[in-house]
Formats: C-alpha cells, sequence, structure tokens
C-alpha cells in the first residue's frame, strides 16, 4: 500500500489461468445456448483462451479515499475538489457507502494487438472472438480485484456496493479523466486519450462505494440503458451487441 | 442453374468457405461456395446472377436469422468468409463492369474513436448485399469523410461511435456532410447511439445491427458510383 495524495493505493498483477475463464458464460454472452456452439467456435475458443497466460498482463490498481472528502447528493459525488456527475441511477446505489475507492483494470495491449492483427488481416472472425475474450478476460481481473478489495476492507467492517463504470447508467464516460486524477499517472499502464478512451482499450475503471452500510446487489443490467451491450444480461439484446 | 445457383446460396447460408472447410459438419467432402462460384462462372452463368441470385441471396438470408436471433455474430462472419471465397472469382467482373454494385458506402469510426471491428462487420455485410464499400479506417475526421464524399458524390455514409464522448463528433460530421451536399444520406450506429440522437443530429438513419444498415441502403432509389 501507498499514499497518493491522502488516498490508500493497492496494486496487484493477479495470475488468470485458462480454468479461470468462465467458458460457458462466454459463449451464453456470445448468444449461443449450451450445447448449441457450432465446432468451429468452439476449436478456435480453446485454442485462444491456452494463449491467455502469455498474452494478458493482467493489474489492478485501486485508489481508497478517506471518508472525510467524500460528499453524495442526488445526482453527483464530490471528492475532495472534484466533482463527478454520477447521475440519479449511480449515485443512489453509492449513497449507501462511506466513502469509495476508485479503480483501474487492465490486461495489457498484446491480447488486443492479436484480435487487430486478425482484423486486419482479413479473419473477422478470429479477430471478433478475442476481442471478446479479452472484454471478458478484464471483466474477470475486475472480478480478482473485488474480491481482493473484499480482503483489505475486512478488518474495517466495510462492505462494498457493485462496481460502477464512466459511460455506463448515464456516467459521462468524460469523466474518466477527473477518476485519473486519483491514481499515480498511468495506473496499470493506462492512458486516457482527449476522448476519454482508455488505451490499452481492454481496461476498465469505476468507482465502489465502501463503508458500514454499502450494499451490493445482484447484477443490474436493467438499470443500464446501454440496449445493445455485449455484456447484457439480456439474451433478448445480445445479436445487436456489435457495433 | 438454379440447382448450382441454389446450392452456393446454401454455402453461404451455411457458412461453407470450400471443399477442406469442416464446417457444417453434414457438409464436410461437399464443394463449398469458392468452387461452386468458380463452376458458376466456368457454366457461363451471368456473373451479376451469380453475385444476386447465389451470394447476395445467401447473405440476405443470414441477415434475416441474424436479426431473428436464429444465428450469432460467428455464424454469421463464417457465412461472410463464404460469401468473400465466392466473391474472389467474381472481382474481374468488377472491373469489366459484368457486374454493377448497388452504390457505394462511406463507413468510417469518427474522430477520437478506435474501435473497429462493429464497423468492419456492418462493412461485410454491406459488401455482401451488393454495395461497393469505402472503408475510411478509425478515428477518421470529418475532412476525410469530406474528400471522401468528393471521390464517391452519390455514396451514402455510415458513422460507428463506441464512446458516449466520440458519438458527439458525429454531429459534426453530419453538419458538414450535409452542410457539402443535403441530398447525401448518413446512417449511424454504435452501442451508445441511438435513434433519439441520430434525430437530434440530423442523421437520416439509425440502426443497432448490420441488417437494419442493409435494408436502409437496399431501399434507396438505385444510385451510381
Amino acid at each position: 500500500m501507498e499514499i497518493f495524495s491522502g488516498n490508500e493505493i493497492y496494486r496487484s498483477s493477479p495470475e488468470i489461468k485458462p480454468v479461470d475463464f468462465n467458458i460457458e458464460m462466454f459463449y451464453q454472452h456470445l448468444g449461443y445456448s449450451t450445447g448449441a456452439v457450432p465446432g468451429f467456435v468452439v476449436d478456435f475458443v480453446q485454442t485462444a483462451i491456452q494463449h491467455i497466460p502469455t498474452m494478458i498482463a493482467p493489474q489492478w490498481t485501486i485508489s481508497i479515499l478517506q471518508e472525510s472528502v467524500v460528499v453524495f447528493d442526488k445526482k453527483s459525488m464530490t471528492c475532495g475538489n472534484q466533482q463527478f456527475h454520477t447521475e440519479p441511477i449511480i449515485t443512489k446505489r453509492l449513497r449507501t457507502a462511506s466513502t469509495v475507492a476508485f479503480f483501474v483494470c487492465s490486461i495489457g495491449k498484446q491480447f488486443e494487438e492479436w484480435s487487430k492483427h486478425e482484423t486486419d488481416s482479413g479473419d473477422l472472425l478470429k479477430g471478433y472472438i478475442l476481442d471478446l475474450i479479452a472484454s471478458e478476460v478484464v471483466e474477470g481481473v475486475a472480478d480478482q480485484m473485488e474480491l481482493q478489495l473484499d480482503e483489505i476492507i475486512s478488518g474495517r467492517g466495510w462492505k462494498r456496493t457493485n462496481r460502477y463504470s464512466p459511460g455506463y447508467c448515464d456516467w459521462s464516460v468524460s469523466e474518466q479523466h477527473k477518476l485519473f486524477s486519483f491514481f499515480p499517472p498511468h495506473p496499470c499502464g493506462v492512458s486516457l486519450t482527449d476522448s476519454a478512451l482508455m488505451l490499452p482499450i481492454k481496461s476498465i475503471s469505476g468507482v465502489i462505494g465502501l463503508g458500514p452500510n454499502a450494499i451490493r446487489k445482484d447484477y443490474e443490467c436493467s438499470l443500464c440503458n446501454l440496449e445493445h451491450c455485449f455484456m447484457r444480461r439480456n439474451p433478448a439484446s445480445q445479436n445487436s451487441a456489435i457495433l | 442453374m438454379d440447382d448450382i445457383l441454389s446450392l452456393l446460396c446454401t454455402c453461404v447460408e451455411r457458412g461453407k468457405v470450400n471443399r477442406k472447410s469442416p464446417h457444417p459438419a453434414d457438409l464436410r467432402d461437399h464443394d463449398g461456395a469458392d468452387e461452386l462460384t468458380k463452376k458458376a462462372v466456368e457454366m457461363g452463368i451471368a456473373p451479376q446472377t451469380i453475385l444476386q441470385d447465389g451470394l447476395i441471396r445467401g447473405m440476405h438470408t443470414v441477415g434475416e436469422r441474424f436479426r431473428n436471433k436464429q444465428i450469432f455474430v460467428p455464424d454469421m462472419l463464417m457465412s461472410a468468409r463464404a460469401m468473400v471465397s465466392g466473391m474472389e472469382h467474381l472481382k474481374p467482373f468488377y472491373i469489366s463492369n459484368a457486374i454493377q454494385t448497388k452504390g457505394t458506402m462511406i463507413i468510417g469510426t469518427v474522430k477520437g474513436d478506435l474501435h473497429d471491428i462493429g464497423k468492419k462487420i456492418v462493412a461485410m455485410m454491406i459488401t455482401g448485399a451488393g454495395w461497393n464499400v469505402v472503408d475510411l479506417g478509425t478515428d477518421v475526421p470529418t475532412d476525410k469523410f469530406i474528400q471522401a464524399l468528393k471521390e464517391h458524390p452519390n455514396a451514402v455514409v455510415g458513422l460507428s461511435a463506441l464512446l458516449t464522448t466520440t458519438m458527439l463528433n458525429m454531429e459534426q460530421t453530419v453538419a458538414e456532410i450535409k452542410k457539402m451536399s443535403s441530398t447525401t444520406k448518413v446512417i449511424i450506429g454504435g452501442a451508445p447511439v441511438t435513434k433519439e440522437f441520430a434525430l437530434k443530429i440530423g442523421a437520416d438513419a439509425y440502426s443497432p445491427d448490420p441488417q437494419g444498415a442493409v435494408e436502409f441502403l437496399n431501399a434507396l432509389p438505385a444510385r451510381t458510383n
């Protein structure tokens, strides 16, 4: 642990193994029901996930703020001198907390470069599957980060909310610039473009509420207005999740 | 003639690329779109007929099945792979004008955004529907769209964005395109984009999926490149 601008910074490079990859969930995200996955998809996914240990560099960084600097109102959250327009959906859920942790997770750029190589070579099928595998893996890193966060806060009598990211539930992705100010430069090797795109692309940032009364709920896709999100847990909308 | 075109159509629908491709299992050791297109050309069937009644017809079914959630993106891409293998044999006929495309679509991901795959899938489906596609890539500034439009004045323009920040750049691009040519049709797409947003920024259409883009294009009056 280190201190940065008064915030507790925790970092880790967890090990992700092929066996950690939830292949059934992945096929569901592709749209397939169990037993209905075409052989060419199974063959390629099985091959690709064997490269996970050598082609990803999983990292996460957490910045836990002091309780005294975090103030919520109905539509926003003020952290020190930064006001986040987290909008009502997210703010309502964060308000059960007494402070927040910002986080950044990444799997590095090698896997997405593999996807890009296949796509640019004209093999969109492989490029697409690799891109989605990378998305699933970085979500898995974030899941591991949350478990580690549980250990960090367990001695404080705190619980945590779900994680929420800029770009979802009306929270503007442009606020990533503010979020990154709570970390030393380039957390997990991630940088932001002017349009708040994280590079490497397969990275996640966001906020988690912490405190004795923080409430975590089951995954809440219904809150989000990204109807065509690939991660959406509603099979009815999955087919459109490609743009 | 109808038999071979029906077989070709089936190969595209089922994603049977060539004889050696193992997928789908029940068509193992059968000719794929590659061999069947070649045979159709050798039989003297008009290239435009091969394209329309074999490849495009197959991709049309694929698009409909995708929209109806009977198949998913990987199946669609396997079909596109089959279509591309067939189209390789038709390339010379584009050059000789024995095949006419339905028109040109200029497509790109707007400035500030590097997301590429979804846009490429849409481009592939539009190609499979018989259109010429000019793919400008990602992080495309407005002036690059304008330049491409000068080179293809009757083209339709497709804009993609995957971020709420970059979708805002669509507004300026649409405005500049309409300022240059008010009759140019613009269609937009991308995860955060909505029909309401398309209306707000003056785009002509929004589609959440490739088939919607194809249907929009095919409903337009015939146009030259």
